[in-house]
């Protein structure tokens, strides 16, 4: 009996869940054993971390100031008005800082990802690697992976630093509150319990969004058209997984009593 | 190559910027959890702590000074905070200092609050115990108002059924629509401020009088005031009453004699009888009388024959000339 199509597009769901199940599995297999490609790993943490750095920062500040903009009408109303560093800062560090920037991380990134392992796969490159010796896994998707699982967390922070700072303009622009009180503001609320755990979902963000890249290039097919596809999947299932890992962040975070 | 080096010093500059944030804001929150400088601990007891969780800021005098380390249930009606003070505020913060959990604003976070007690103390010792003074709880003001509220509509609807039963009641309007009312009511009360007028005036005399009495002045003043006219008069009552008594002993005796009379009157063959019931008697008695008169008319002539006669001549001016002396 031929099986009928959400049968089928349930089989192919469970199919992809354990490719990538397996490919994550091969992932620390290798990640753990030599002989280690520091030099290739250096290379992609220039290139996601410090290339991305741009991109990110410009969408930090304009989230913070954006973010003080928006809440200051509704914050005047209700007269707490000096409330506004505090409230951008938990939203910023908690929640909005770590999410956008991943967003960002997956477009730039997962696509960038997906895309040159994708023409690799087509152009027969990584069978070539193969074929010379070289572990192409290793040398393709251990060190991505661990790239944007390291380089996330830090544009997060910096991310963060100049949302803070463009909230800070956003609060200059109708009033007058010096930086020190600003900060004094900022870090008056903000607790180890606001901090850590959204830095730590950094990294699985972060793990998440090269993985998702790596999976869908290193397994493109169909030629160049088989290459955008990889690039257009990786972006999409690694912003879908992003908000999962967020999803399932909050809930541990909120069982072991950190919210 | 130098290419290579350039892209190394970029992701260190990247990767050590990062770092330095991160240390930066764990170096933050951690110094306002007294994380890198020394403290020392104090504990304060509650009976209810209103959400208090550790973490939370300790203020002495309005100045940060610490934080909530752990929040312990002792038993059924006590709570413990232990707090973690800074060691700077150990030389201000005395034993008799006053704990109480309150609130960051209006909306914030709970926070313990230390105030310093006018009355100077000892300092305080590690592991200390604070006094704690309970804060007005919200949800018991809320209640009262509560109450404040029910009342005023309780107030409300009897205002209500008065104004109804003011609009309808007919003797109420004729009164408000009854336009010689104001007249009548003006000429009321200008009585009323004559008759005060004149009370006034009375009982201004009547002060006068009253006065008047304790000065000592006039009958009655004399009665109530004056010792010596009260001596007076106490000494009246006494003779009024002793005469009273000599006259109840007189009126006893007449009532003896009369009743001696009675019998006398009663007895045919006593004088009293014949006195004043027997006719021959009286008539026998006037004639004696008369005889008597008679006699004494005769008698009275010839004593004054005895005068002239010239043996008792001399007798009789002897007796004229001392009488005359």
């Amino acid at each position: 009996m031929k099986p009928n199509k959400p049968a089928k597009q349930l089989q192919a769901f469970f199919d992809e869940a354990g490719r990538i199940a397996r490919f994550t599995a091969w992932y620390f297999r290798q990640a753990i054993r030599p002989r280690y490609e520091f030099r290739e790993l250096i290379r992609q943490c220039f290139i996601i971390g410090y290339q991305s750095l741009g991109l990110v920062v410009l969408t930090g500040f304009i989230m913070g100031l954006v973010l003080t903009m928006q809440l200051r009408p509704t914050l005047v109303d209700y007269g707490v008005e000096s409330q506004i560093p505090a409230m951008v800062a938990i939203a910023v560090v908690r929640e909005v800082g770590p999410v956008i920037t991943a967003l960002i991380f997956a477009g730039k990134i997962g696509s960038s990802i997906g895309a040159e392992l994708g023409s690799m796969r087509v152009t027969e490159q990584i069978d070539a690697m193969e074929v010379s010796g070289t572990n192409p896994y290793k040398y393709l998707v251990v060190t991505r992976v661990t790239a944007a699982t390291l380089m996330l967390p830090i544009l997060v922070l910096l991310s963060d630093t100049i949302s803070l700072y463009g909230a800070y303009l956003g609060v200059n622009i109708k009033t007058v509150t010096s930086a020190n009180l600003f900060i004094w503001q900022v870090f008056d609320v903000l607790d180890f319990t606001d901090l850590m755990p959204a830095f730590i979902k950094t990294f699985f963000f972060g793990f998440a969004v090269g993985m998702i890249g790596c999976y869908k290039g290193y397994n493109s097919t169909r030629g160049t058209e088989g290459v955008g596809r990889s690039a257009n999947s990786a972006v999409v299932l690694s912003s879908v997984m992003i908000f999962i890992i967020d999803l399932l962040v909050v809930q541990v975070t909120d069982i072991m009593g950190f919210n | 190559m130098a290419n290579k080096i350039a892209n190394n010093i970029k992701l260190g500059v990247f990767v050590i910027a990062g770092l330095l944030l991160l240390i930066f804001a764990l170096y933050m929150i951690g110094k306002k959890s007294n994380m890198f400088g020394s403290s020392f601990t104090l504990r304060a007891r509650f009976r209810n702590v209103d959400g208090l969780r550790a973490g939370n800021n300790v203020r002495y005098a309005g100045i940060e000074t610490g934080t909530v380390e752990k929040v312990l249930i002792l038993n059924d009606t006590t709570i413990e905070v232990v707090m973690s003070i800074d060691e700077k505020a150990r030389s201000y913060i005395r034993k008799n200092a006053q704990t109480t959990i309150g609130n960051e604003g209006l909306m914030g976070n709970k926070v313990v609050n230390i105030y310093p007690n006018p009355v100077q103390g000892e300092l305080v010792k590690e592991n200390d115990l604070l006094q704690t003074v309970q804060q007005a709880d919200i949800g018991n003001m809320i209640g009262t108002l509560t109450r404040t509220n029910d009342n005023a509509a309780i107030i409300a609807s009897e205002l209500v059924e008065t104004v109804k039963r003011i609009n309808s009641s007919p003797v109420l309007w004729r009164i408000l629509s009854d336009t010689t009312l104001p007249a009548n009511l003006s000429a009321t009360m200008a009585g009323v401020r004559s008759s005060a007028e004149h009370l006034n005036h009375s009982v201004a005399e009547l002060q006068v009088i009253v006065n008047d009495i304790h000065a000592g002045k006039g009958a009655a003043g004399l009665l109530l005031e004056d010792t010596a006219a009260r001596g007076t008069a106490s000494r009246a009552l006494n003779n009024i009453h002793n005469v009273t008594a000599e006259a109840n002993g007189l009126m006893q005796r007449l009532d003896s004699i009369a009743s001696i009379l009675q019998s006398g009157v009663g007895n045919k063959d006593g004088m009293l009888y014949g006195l004043l019931s027997d006719t021959s008697f009286t008539q026998r008695l006037s004639r004696s009388l008369n005889n008597v008169e008679n006699g004494t008319a005769a008698f009275n002539e010839d004593m004054e024959a005895l005068k002239h006669n010239f043996l008792l001549k001399g007798y009789f001016k002897k007796q004229a000339r001392k009488k005359a002396q």
